[in-house]
C-alpha cells in the first residue's frame, strides 16, 4: 500500500467518523479523536471537510423558529380545536365496553340455542341489545 | 419553585387552562423550531405544533407519569410532532424553497453575515432534499438537543437506526457545503 493509498483510507475513515460524531472533535471518543487530529495536521482535504461540517452545523444551530409570544393564544386555539374531539377518559370508553359485553353475551346465548325456525336469533340479539341500559352504543 | 410537567398535566387533565398554557409556553419554541426544520415551512409547522398540543390536551386524562417530569412529557410531545411532520412531508413530498423559513442572522460583521447567510441558503437547499426521517433526526439532534439514544426513543427506532439516519443526513449536508465551495 502506497502512502497515498494509506492516507486515502484514513481520510475515508475520518469522513465516516465525522458524519457519525459531528464536527466538534471534543465530542469524539478519545482514540478516533487522536487519529483525526493527526490526519488534520497533514491533510488539507480533511481540514476542508471538517470546516464544511462545522459550517453546516453552525447554520443548523441558528434556530429556524424561536418566537415565544402568543402562548395563551396558541393554548386557546389548541383547546378550541379539541372541542370536536372528546377527551380520552375511561368513562368515555364505558359505553363501548358495555356494548362489547352485551354483544359477547348475545353471541354466547345465540350459540347455545337449538336451531329452530324462522325468527330466533335476530329477535334475541335485539332483545339483548335493548338491555344495554340505554347507552348510545352504535 | 417551578411546577413539574407531571403536576401540570394532572391539572390539565382536570381542565385547567392556565396549567395548559404553562406547558405550551415551556415547549412551544423548541417544538416549533424542530418542526420548522423538518417541514421547511413555518406556518405549517405552527399548525402541526398546535395539533400536537391539542392531542396533549385531549390525552391528558390518560397521561401516566413516569416520575421523570419534563423528559417524559417533552419526549412524548416531540414524538407526536415529529410523526405529524413526517406524515405531512410524506403527503406533500416537497415544499418550495421560497416558503422556507428565513433564518435569523446573528449580529456579526457584514462579511460574516454574508457567509452565514450563504451557508444558511446552502443548508436550506440541502435540507429540503433530505428524506423526512433524516430531517427529523437532524431536528431532534440540533433543535431539541437530544442524544442519539433519546432521539431514537422519540422516533421509536433503535439507536443504530437513528445514527444511520444522522450519518446520512450529515453526509449530505457536508457534501452540499463542499460542492458549493467548489463551484
Amino acid at each position: 500500500m502506497t502512502p497515498e493509498d494509506s492516507q486515502g483510507s484514513e481520510l475515508q475513515e475520518f469522513l465516516d467518523r465525522l458524519d457519525l460524531y459531528g464536527g466538534r472533535l471534543e465530542n469524539w471518543p478519545v482514540e478516533p479523536r487522536a487519529a483525526a487530529e493527526a490526519l488534520l495536521q497533514v491533510s488539507p482535504e480533511a481540514r476542508a471537510q471538517l470546516e464544511a461540517m462545522r459550517r453546516a452545523e453552525a447554520a443548523l444551530m441558528q434556530s429556524p423558529g424561536t418566537e415565544t409570544s402568543g402562548i395563551d393564544d396558541l393554548a386557546s386555539r389548541a383547546m378550541r380545536a379539541a372541542q370536536d374531539r372528546p377527551r380520552q377518559t375511561a368513562m368515555r370508553r364505558l359505553p363501548w365496553a358495555v356494548a362489547g359485553m352485551v354483544a359477547l353475551a348475545a353471541g354466547l346465548y345465540v350459540g347455545q340455542l337449538p336451531a329452530t325456525g324462522s325468527d330466533g336469533p335476530t329477535e334475541i340479539v335485539t332483545a339483548a341489545l335493548d338491555q344495554s341500559g340505554g347507552h348510545d352504543v352504535w | 419553585m417551578e411546577d413539574g410537567d407531571d403536576d401540570l398535566i394532572v391539572r390539565v387533565a382536570r381542565g385547567d387552562g392556565a396549567a395548559f398554557a404553562r406547558l405550551v409556553g415551556r415547549y412551544r419554541a423548541r417544538l416549533t423550531a424542530m418542526t420548522t426544520r423538518i417541514i421547511g415551512n413555518r406556518a405549517i409547522a405552527e399548525e402541526i405544533v398546535q395539533e400536537a398540543f391539542t392531542r396533549a390536551w385531549i390525552n391528558a386524562p390518560r397521561w401516566k407519569p413516569h416520575g421523570g417530569g419534563r423528559a417524559n412529557f417533552g419526549g412524548w410531545l416531540a414524538r407526536v410532532a415529529t410523526n405529524l411532520a413526517i406524515d405531512h412531508m410524506r403527503r406533500a413530498r416537497s415544499v418550495p424553497l421560497d416558503e422556507a423559513a428565513e433564518p435569523v442572522d446573528p449580529a456579526v460583521s457584514a462579511d460574516q453575515k454574508l457567509i452565514a447567510s450563504e451557508d444558511r441558503r446552502r443548508l436550506d437547499r440541502a435540507l429540503a432534499a433530505l428524506p423526512p426521517r433524516q430531517k427529523a433526526a437532524i431536528a431532534l439532534t440540533y433543535d431539541e438537543g437530544l442524544s442519539n439514544a433519546a432521539g431514537a426513543e422519540v422516533m421509536e427506532i433503535s439507536v443504530g437506526a437513528f445514527e444511520l439516519l444522522l450519518v446520512r443526513a450529515r453526509r449530505a449536508l457536508r457534501e452540499a457545503m463542499m460542492e458549493d465551495k467548489a463551484q
